[in-house]
């Protein structure tokens, strides 16, 4: 695997403020792979996504993007490194896009930005992609349709060729009736450009569906990371169970008995010591209040940091 | 969970016949007036029963009408909204919901961090949300009351929280306080428009088990809104489906899982994704939207979006019909 | 709690220290030296530097600040500059006027704008509505000596209802109250209808949160929707609207008590002004600062003690 084709994330802390919002966390990002993201809101799954974006301050740890770490960077360089190579959609990505500036511009400044030429054919190859017509270049935010505009979002992002895609949460809000055709999207342009992406969302049956790879978050620490399949089949930590067992299912035979955790997440200002979930988890023996676990090997393709870990 | 409430098997289904409806909605249209001063049609010919101890779950996309539906019933329609025609009707007699809040009637909402009042505390909103109910108890009972609900409600050290301002809880906490609001007032019929969509899955999970056991104590019935289709299924006995302000299809719950018989339900099923499914397939997606609610179509309202559409469903509106053992649905050509 | 209290009283001291910097600095740039001035031109330069001197004067600016802090700590805010007296006594006989002026016009401007605010708000383009927003707008930018003015000459000149000039001093409560309902309504007026607006404005807005709506969900009756809940939460951006405003109220009544010929700190540091009096005028520029920065503080623990929110980020605060 060459450098390009790999975001290395290392022992990331960020804080805001008190709130150490992430607390150690290490993922990695393959291009051409799916890795999702989840974990109680308040977790730290934005300002990790935001850290390796080079949004937010970093306190230790390295994030290294195309083989350079974005730690060592002064703003300006990392402002040239990264948008050719990483990019970003927020939640409700069609409210990010500025009301005044025509989609045809809004798509044309990075292009312009970075000195990459032939803005019209790459816009209109871009578009086509999407399903979107080319005459929507001359029209303003407020002019389109909502399912447009997510779209139009997405070809920001992708207007760079980058390799890497970071989506923070890109579905919620949306209705079960026109998920799918947006994750059908998602999923076909990681698959045709060989994305690397990282999907963030609180919905774990779309999370199964589209990811290849999962890391779940908790209070600012990954937990257990993973081939999806194999946490989903067999989850090795007690809150990552406690997460599957939650999800509802229509299906009374696919249905999971739910283990329902005591207490409400613990706060990110004052986490508890040892290992942070200890004050909820089912499983949870005096060891777990005092040492901290580190992520260890399930299997080949399975990491769980737990004493305890479910066999 | 720590609460003293515990789950029980559901009661197996009655017959139509054995049922005596404890509330009732009979024939209600609702209108809002827009900015312009035009008229839309939010709700039309809805017509409902509930029965005592049951949960009637109402799904579909959003604008489909399902928190109108619920204001409606709670007489908390926005001043914008017109009722057009349509009654409630309570234990037989036709009454006016207005003069049952906090009495017959109770409600909780979707959001649970605007919902409290923000520099009153627990105890006293849990008091004066007793009051219409138990009008000559004195504060000393109703405050009690209130920390024995708590209790139930699995929150720990009740009066302690009562004195708690409601930024002082978790979001899980202040939708236990919600819940025990609402049971406090032994309602006929408690309305729950959406209230685990702004929680995280474990609270979800944790809310939606204090509704499962709130049968124990409550003897009214319950309306369950909801998104979530599998949320609906494992929690409520009956489900409504709304469409563009029509319900499209009624029908017990496992009926209507199993054999759906309006298009738009099984799409909206067909929708809903499947954590062990993980097949490359393409994610199933219903093409199209909601019908311009201003000028509703003369025949069907989903026919837009129907993949069963033909001449009669795009001309005469289908009526809502018996399509099974208690089972009524909207289609000309049930699947 | 306490941290916080530390924090407000050592802001109240730097806005002390500010202004009486400013003050003094002032004082240098006016034309012509205080104490020439005071002599007159036919003084001799001994005399000038002797009464320097004796002004401090002479001194580097920061002194004469620590100076006038370190006296005024004491209850010394300086020599008159023409009588020889100590000017603290002088000054303290004119701060009730003031005080009766202001806190007469905070008053009025509550007790009337809030009512008229919640009135405003039940019926939303009523006569009340349109009344207090026709103030509003109109006359909160009319300076309030112009309203002195025009009231003077219609309800004290024309009608003869109300006495002419003067506090009346030296008699009766009741004539006191009849001499203060003119300035008083000449510094509220305009207030009266901004707080309204503001009051009807974030009721409004409070009428259709959520909270509200849980309320009524539990069959509360609408006076206790409107004034226990709704009015709660409404009155908190109102009370920091205060803070700004009584300051404003504060300079109005300076102006006012002037036209009105009342013995507050206006009219003497008007006199003293015309007299080049600047010991006076100092202390009694002094005096309307302080008054300031303390209802500032007073308005600020009132929002601390309205809203749980803050008082809690303010014990916060206390514990680390
Ligand atoms: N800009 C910020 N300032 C202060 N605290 C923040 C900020 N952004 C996030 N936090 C805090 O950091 C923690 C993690 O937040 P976030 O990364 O948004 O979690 P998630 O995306 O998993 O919901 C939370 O406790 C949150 O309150
Ligand atoms: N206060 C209101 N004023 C105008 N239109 C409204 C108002 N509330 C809801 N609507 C409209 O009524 C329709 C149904 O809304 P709602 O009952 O909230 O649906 P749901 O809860 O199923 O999402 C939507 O088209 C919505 O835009
Ligand atoms: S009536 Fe026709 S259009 Fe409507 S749902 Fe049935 S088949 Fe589809
Ligand atoms: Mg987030
Ligand atoms: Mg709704």
């Amino acid at each position: 695997m060459t450098d390009a084709q790999v975001i290395k994330a290392r022992g990331l802390v960020v804080r805001h403020g008190l709130v150490v919002a992430v607390a150690g966390a290490s993922l990695d990002l393959v291009a051409g792979t799916t890795t999702g993201l989840v974990g109680e809101s308040g977790s730290g799954k934005t300002t990790l996504a935001r850290a390796i974006m080079g949004l937010t301050p970093i306190k230790s740890g390295s994030v290294v993007v195309d083989g350079r770490d974005l730690v060592t960077m002064t703003a300006p360089e990392r402002r040239r490194w990264l948008p050719p190579r990483v990019q970003m959609i927020f939640q409700d990505p069609a409210a990010s896009l500025s009301p005044r500036v025509r989609i045809g511009q809004l798509l044309a400044e990075p292009l312009r930005v970075h000195g990459m030429l032939d803005e019209t054919s790459r816009i209109r190859q871009l578009l086509e992609a999407l399903g979107l017509p080319f005459d929507l270049t001359g029209k303003y935010p407020h002019q389109i349709s909502g399912g447009q505009a997510r779209r139009v979002a997405i070809a920001r992002a992708l207007v760079l060729h980058p390799r890497f895609l970071i989506a923070d949460e890109p579905t919620a809000g949306l209705d079960v009736s026109v998920q799918g055709d947006f994750l059908n999207l998602m999923s076909s342009l990681q698959k045709t450009l060989g994305l690397g992406t990282l999907f963030i969302s609180h919905n774990l049956n779309v999370v199964a569906r589209t990811t290849n790879r999962l890391a779940v978050m908790y209070l600012g620490k990954i937990v257990e990371e993973g081939a999806t399949r194999s946490i989903f089949a067999k989850p090795s930590h007690p809150y990552t169970a406690a997460l599957l067992s939650a999800t509802s299912e229509i299906d009374p035979l696919r249905r999971k008995p739910r283990i329902i955790l005591k207490g409400d997440v613990a706060s990110q200002s004052g986490p508890p010591s040892g290992c942070r979930f200890h004050t909820r988890c089912p499983r949870a023996m005096p060891r777990c209040g005092r040492d901290a676990p580190e992520l260890s090997t399930v299997d080949a393709v399975h990491r769980v940091a737990c004493h305890f870990p479910i066999a | 969970m720590s609460s003293s409430l515990k789950s029980r098997d559901p009661e197996p289904a009655k017959t139509d016949a054995q049922r005596s409806a404890l509330i009732e909605v009979r024939d209600l249209s609702v209108s809002f007036v827009d900015k312009h001063g035009e008229r839309f049609s939010v709700l039309r010919n809805i017509d409902l029963s509930l029965q005592p101890k049951a949960i009637m779950g109402v799904v579909g996309e959003s604008g489909s009408g399902k928190s109108t539906l619920a204001n409606a019933m709670m007489g908390l329609l926005p001043k914008n909204a017109v009722k057009e025609k349509g009654d409630i009707i309570l234990k037989g007699k036709v009454v006016d919901p207005i003069a049952l809040r906090g009495r017959a009637l109770a409600m909780v909402f979707q959001d649970p961090m605007n919902a409290l009042h923000p520099v009153m505390t627990i105890g006293t909103q849990m008091v004066d949300a007793q009051r219409a109910r138990f009008p000559n108890h004195l504060i000393r009972e109703l405050r009690k009351r209130a920390a024995e609900m708590l209790t139930k409600v699995g929150i720990a050290d009740p009066e302690k929280r009562l004195s708690c301002y409601p930024h002082e809880l978790s979001g899980g906490m202040r939708q236990r306080v919600m819940i025990a609001m609402a049971l406090l007032v032994e309602p006929d019929l408690l309305v729950a428009d959406e209230p685990t969509t702004a929680l995280d899955a474990t609270i979800e999970a944790q809310i939606a088990e204090l509704f499962r056991a709130s049968r124990d104590t409550l003897d009214g019935a319950t309306l369950f809104v909801s998104h979530s289709l599998g949320l609906v299924s494992e929690l409520c006995d009956e489900v409504v489906v709304l469409y563009a302000g029509a319900i499209v299809e009624r029908a017990d719950v496992a009926e209507l899982f199993n054999a759906p018989r309006h298009p738009y339900t099984r799409a909206l099923i067909a929708c809903e994704p499947r954590s062990d499914d993980q097949s490359d397939e393409a994610m199933v997606s219903i093409p199209g939207g909601l019908p311009d609610l201003s000028s509703l179509p003369a025949g069907c309202v989903f026919a837009s979006r129907c993949l069963h559409a033909s001449q009669i469903c795009r001309q005469i509106a289908p009526p809502l019909v018996t399509a099974g053992q208690n089972h009524l649905a909207a289609c000309w050509h049930p699947q | 709690m306490f941290r916080y209290m530390l924090w407000q009283i050592a802001s109240l001291i730097a806005v002390l220290v500010g202004a009486v910097a400013v003050l003094v600095m002032l004082t240098d740039l006016i034309p012509g030296d205080a104490a020439s001035v005071l002599l007159g031109s036919r003084a001799t330069p001994d005399a000038v530097s002797a009464l320097r001197h004796s002004m401090g004067l002479d001194l580097p600016a920061y002194q004469r600040v620590a100076r006038f802090l370190w006296n005024a700590a004491q209850g010394n805010l300086g020599t008159d500059a023409i009588s020889g007296h100590p000017v603290t006594g002088t000054v303290l006989r004119a701060v009730p006027n003031t005080l009766m002026l202001a806190f007469g016009a905070i008053v009025v401007s509550i007790g009337l704008g809030l009512p008229l605010g919640v009135h405003a708000a039940e019926k939303p383009g009523g006569v009340v509505d349109r009344c207090t927003a026709f103030i509003a707008v109109g006359l909160i930018s009319t300076p309030s000596f112009v309203i002195a003015i025009l009231l003077l000459l219609v309800f004290s000149v024309r009608l003869g209802w109300t006495p002419v000039l003067g506090g009346g001093e030296g008699e009766g409560f009741l004539s006191r109250l009849h001499h203060l309902i003119l300035p008083v309504v000449a510094v509220s007026f305009g207030w009266i209808g901004y707080i309204a607006r503001q009051v009807r404005a974030s009721l409004l807005d409070v009428l259709g949160q959520a909270y509200i709506r849980t309320a009524r969900a539990y069959g509360l009756s609408n006076r206790t929707v409107l004034y226990k809940y709704a009015l709660k939460v409404a009155i908190i951006p109102v009370v920091s609207i205060l803070g700004v405003g009584i300051g404003d109220l504060i300079g109005k009544s300076v102006f006012v008590e002037t036209i009105f010929g009342r013995p507050g700190l206006g009219a003497l540091i008007n006199s003293a002004l015309r007299d080049r009096n600047y010991p006076v005028v100092q202390a009694g520029v002094f005096v309307v600062v302080v008054l300031f920065v303390v209802t500032n503080a007073v308005v600020d623990l009132i929002y601390a003690w309205l809203d749980p929110r803050i008082r809690e980020r303010f014990f916060r605060h206390g514990d680390q």
